[in-house]
């Protein structure tokens, strides 16, 4: 992939989605495990999970891993891919433009197979696609319409938890990250979405305005 | 209340030191320059009650009599601060006409037949003798004018206070209040500037022990490569 820098804000942006994927394959090597399932999670619609979701899965299918987004929104109009896509298999997931990335939203699932989201329907859903996809990313519905962010974290390897950094709804995050953790759900981190740019220049140590 | 608003008062009252020092250095700096700059006013004052001539009077019924009485008020008010009253009390005391129209305030009372006049100057002496021709001049002219007259309720006085020896605490209050609201706003810009400079963490650093991964806005960013 060649990072097409519109704007220094693009720059740091992709810059900042790789230092994710840096996170996760790090934690790869340290447990010595594959991280196959990574779910996203968020409080609130405001906090742009589905972006982050999005580029995370562009990323990894342009590093050559076979990958796939599942969207677990009730509409999945959010997701950039949706109005892109190609055509349908039967069994819901899309072709995307690119190669290595598929896709696959709530809608199809329920479309194809009169899926419903629970703890088991999900584990099952991911273990079929761990057969085909090396990488699956699961974009979920925010934390206060339903219970879908939390069954997807537990479910898969990891989860990160995505917050609008510039949200007023603090003591609402706390309590929904709480929560998770309560529930057991393997956070990997949190993604402070919409971040100051010296916020990450400073906690990515990045010096100056030239990047990568 | 909501964070915002609960995170601005935080900030506002973020350095106590600040706002005590400019509290006292505006205060200070108020109770100065007005002592410095303060000129006292005092007050003389003198109620009267308008009657109508006796003579009159019985020729009308105690209502009439009354409301003539009341009529007058407003006649007097007038005359009292007339060119020839005023001029009389110029020629006694040597103070020009357009200062007095400016020192003097005559108050009719609604609705009774008393009036009130004050005179304001830098001295308790020179209102009291300012007075004292007003009611002479005055009693003077409405002799002249047949049929009203009045008794003095209150004698001529003045105050040996100036009317305005509170100002500076109600200035120097001001002040104070001056200071603490510049304190806070200072507090609340040096605090927005250090939590974007220095805070790595929103929500008062409660995902501080956590791996954190920022991320910038994201409307701008383009990806080549992936063809959708």
């Amino acid at each position: 992939m060649r990072l097409n820098p519109v704007s220094d804000n693009s720059d740091l942006f992709l810059l900042s989605i790789r230092k994710i994927i840096n996170d996760i394959l790090l934690k790869e090597m340290k447990s010595m495990e594959d991280i196959n399932t990574i779910a996203l999670v968020s409080s609130f619609d405001e906090d742009g999970s589905g972006d982050i979701a999005d580029y995370i899965s562009y990323e990894f299918s342009d590093n050559g891993d076979k990958t796939i987004l599942i969207s677990l929104k009730e509409e999945s109009s959010g997701c950039n891919l949706k109005n892109k896509v190609r055509e349908a298999s039967a069994d819901g997931i899309i072709k995307t433009g690119n190669l290595n990335l598929d896709y696959l939203s709530l809608d199809n699932l329920k479309r194809t197979s009169e899926f419903v989201i629970n703890k088991e329907s999900v584990k099952s859903l991911l273990n079929k696609l761990k057969e085909k996809y090396k990488r699956i990313i699961i974009d979920t519905s925010p934390l206060e319409e339903n219970l879908s962010g939390f069954i997807a974290a537990i479910s898969a390897d990891g989860a990160y938890f995505v917050c609008n950094s510039k949200s007023n709804r603090g003591s609402m995050i706390h309590k929904y990250y709480s929560d998770l953790k309560d529930i057991g759900a393997n956070v990997f981190g949190v993604i402070f979405n919409n971040a100051g740019k010296r916020i990450v220049r400073k906690i990515y140590k990045m010096d100056g305005r030239k990047h990568g | 209340m909501n964070e915002i608003s609960k995170k601005y008062i935080k900030l506002f009252f973020s350095r106590i030191w600040l706002l005590a020092l400019l509290m006292a250095v505006s205060a200070g700096a108020t109770y100065f320059a007005y002592k410095n700059s303060f000129e006292p006013i005092y007050e003389a004052r003198i109620k009267m009650m308008i009657a109508i001539n006796d003579k009159y009077a019985n020729e009308v019924n105690i209502f009439d009599s009354i409301r003539s009485s009341q009529m007058a008020v407003v006649d007097v008010s007038q005359i009292a601060s007339s060119e020839e009253v005023l001029s009389g009390v110029e020629k006694e005391c040597g103070i020009s006409q357009h200062v007095l129209e400016n020192s003097i305030t005559i108050n009719a009372i609604p609705n009774s037949r008393i009036i009130e006049a004050s005179i304001q100057t830098y001295s308790p002496e020179l209102a009291l003798m300012l007075l004292q021709s007003l009611d002479k001049n005055l009693y003077a002219k409405l002799q002249e004018i047949d049929g009203i007259t009045y008794k003095v309720l209150n004698r001529p006085y003045a105050d040996a206070t100036p009317i305005n020896s509170n100002e500076y605490l109600i200035f120097t209050g001001l002040a104070v209040l001056g200071g603490i609201f510049l304190g806070g706003l200072i507090n609340i810009v040096i605090g927005e500037s250090v939590l974007v400079n220095k805070s790595i963490t929103p929500f008062d650093g409660f995902f501080e022990n956590e791996n954190i991964l920022p991320v910038p806005a994201s409307k701008k960013a383009k990806v080549e490569g992936v063809k959708l």
